[in-house]
């Protein structure tokens, strides 16, 4: 079974067009290219630019490499077109109603916010990894979280794969979140428990999801008005 | 398809199933609000002289212009005054727009008043569609207090409920200046501080001076912003300048100056990490 968020079903209220989705997916696919190009170039010239500029713990902890540049570069560079794709499908999915809520650059600090919560939280429980962390996925585990908190109700047309038959069903956000967090939750059970090896940093989705309450401190005042009244934001 | 369904449906009401045309019909006008040729064909479905004044006029706010319809409305509302004694009034020319001929059948126990719920439905769904949420709300009203059967009076009942919910939400709802001021303050500043948390390895002990420092335009910035923007009403401002309302031209210019301080510290500290990384 795979499934992967598509679009959002409901409307905007607040705005017509989500301008800063829409740029932050498109800054990551240039970054993508220009890493394409890299690797055509010369493929150690790759690596030595995701070793520069992706998240290290070993090398935040003892105050070498970029610091906060690593935190907000690593949330734009991607391992290959799959993982792009599969981040900026939630991006658009998640983040076109939390950016209507929010307001475009609002929703840009706190996008920044939840990558660099999510580097927190990486960083500090993978302390001695020399391994670096890159990927949206923090920030956006960040941006479904927010989902969750001001849309619970809100429906996502989602790609569903079961065997070979594709569907496309309209999921409630609520159980399509929450089984996203599940899936983290299961794996790092896994990873500490059974010692299994792994290539994803889910310390980071979870970090970034547990930064979404700080949707909160950037939600335009009618929004935060409606939330507090159980009104939809 | 809406049009398989529209033909489907005029077959059905050619071959004299007056009742499943009708349903059909219903159904296609709370799925496609502003299809005129259903309602059309509503008008000479619906045995209530209110439901078809009430299919005439959704058809004259679709298409002014249909003056059969506009002489129809007339025709029927005439009927309408003079119901007691009047006869009924002589049907139109059929074509494929127009509706044909009524096929006298008896309807079934308690079908008018469904018939009648439908369509009060129907409309409400239309007004709704258009905005007209009073209107829509007072339709599902009568056709909660019409529908015989209870998944009709339920499903009228969901709909008030959503109409009155979203009628609710039209009203202007107060917020708080200070409240939203200090809130959307925090944001910004909260992210800088992570960063220079990130910056200084994890030790917040290790943070240099100027950096902290650093945090106090990030916080006059983000305030200037959300001033300018969100509370320009705000009390704080006449404190400040002695006035009651920012105009423009100072709105512009402390939202520029809102912009500037907030971005100095991020650009300054982002430029030495980058240094750092680059010797």
């Amino acid at each position: 079974m795979f499934l992967l968020p598509l679009n959002d079903t409901e409307p905007n209220r607040y705005t017509t067009f989500p301008f800063m989705t829409v740029l932050l997916i498109t800054a990551n696919i240039l970054v993508l290219g220009a890493e394409d190009i890299l690797f055509e170039q010369d493929p150690a010239l790759l690596t030595e630019m995701i070793r520069t500029y992706g998240s290290t713990p070993a090398l935040a902890l003892t105050g070498q490499g970029g610091g906060a540049l690593n935190s907000i570069t690593s949330t734009f560079l991607h391992a290959g077109i799959l993982h792009l794709a599969g981040n900026m499908m939630m991006l658009w999915a998640f983040g076109r109603r939390v950016e209507d809520a929010c307001g475009p650059w609002r929703f840009l600090a706190f996008y920044l916010l939840c990558g660099v919560t999510a580097d927190i939280a990486s960083t500090a429980l993978l302390a001695g990894s020399e391994l670096p962390s890159i990927g949206a996925s923090g920030a956006v585990f960040g941006v479904m979280g927010a989902y969750m908190l001001l849309f619970p109700g809100g429906r996502i047309r989602t790609f569903f794969l079961v065997f070979i038959i594709p569907l496309f069903p309209r999921i409630r956000a609520a159980w399509l979140i929450l089984y996203f967090f599940l899936a983290q939750v299961l794996s790092v059970y896994e990873v500490l428990a059974f010692d299994v090896a792994y290539n994803v940093n889910y310390w980071a989705h979870l970090g970034g999801f547990f930064g979404s309450v700080s949707v909160f401190l950037f939600l335009h005042p009618e929004a935060l008005h409606r939330y507090r009244l159980n009104l939809p934001v | 398809m809406p049009d398989d369904k529209v033909r489907a449906a005029i077959a059905l009401a050619k071959a004299g199933r007056r009742r499943q045309a009708r349903e059909l019909f219903l159904q296609i006008v709370e799925e496609d609000p502003r299809n005129e040729v259903a309602w059309l064909w509503l008008v000479g479905l619906v045995d209530d002289v209110e439901d078809q004044i009430i299919a005439l006029e959704n058809v004259l706010v679709i298409n002014p212009d249909n003056h059969r319809a506009r002489a129809r409305l007339e025709r029927v509302r005439r009927m309408k005054e003079a119901a007691a004694t009047a006869p009924p009034a002589d049907r139109e020319e059929s074509d494929e727009d127009a509706p044909p001929p009524a096929v006298p059948t008896p309807p079934a126990a308690g079908d008018e008043e469904e018939t009648s719920a439908n369509t009060l439905m129907a409309t409400g769904r239309w007004h709704e569609y258009h905005g007209r949420l009073e209107e829509a709300a007072t339709f599902y009203k009568r056709a909660q207090a019409l529908g015989t059967t209870q998944r009709g009076r339920q499903r009228a009942g969901k709909r008030l409920k959503e109409v009155e919910r979203r009628l609710e939400l039209r009203q202007p709802i107060p917020t708080n200046t200070t409240f939203t001021l200090v809130r959307l303050t925090i944001g910004p500043f909260l992210l800088y501080l992570l960063l220079i948390f990130i910056q200084a390895a994890f030790r917040p002990w290790r943070v240099s001076p100027l950096l902290c420092l650093g945090g106090l335009p990030v916080l006059a910035g983000s305030a200037l912003l959300v001033g300018t923007r969100v509370t320009p009403r705000h009390p704080w401002w006449r404190q400040l300048f002695g006035i009651q309302r920012l105009d423009t031209h100072l709105r512009v210019g402390l939202a520029l100056l809102g912009f500037f301080l907030l971005l100095m510290p991020y650009f300054f500290f982002l430029w030495s990490a980058y240094n750092r990384l680059n010797p």
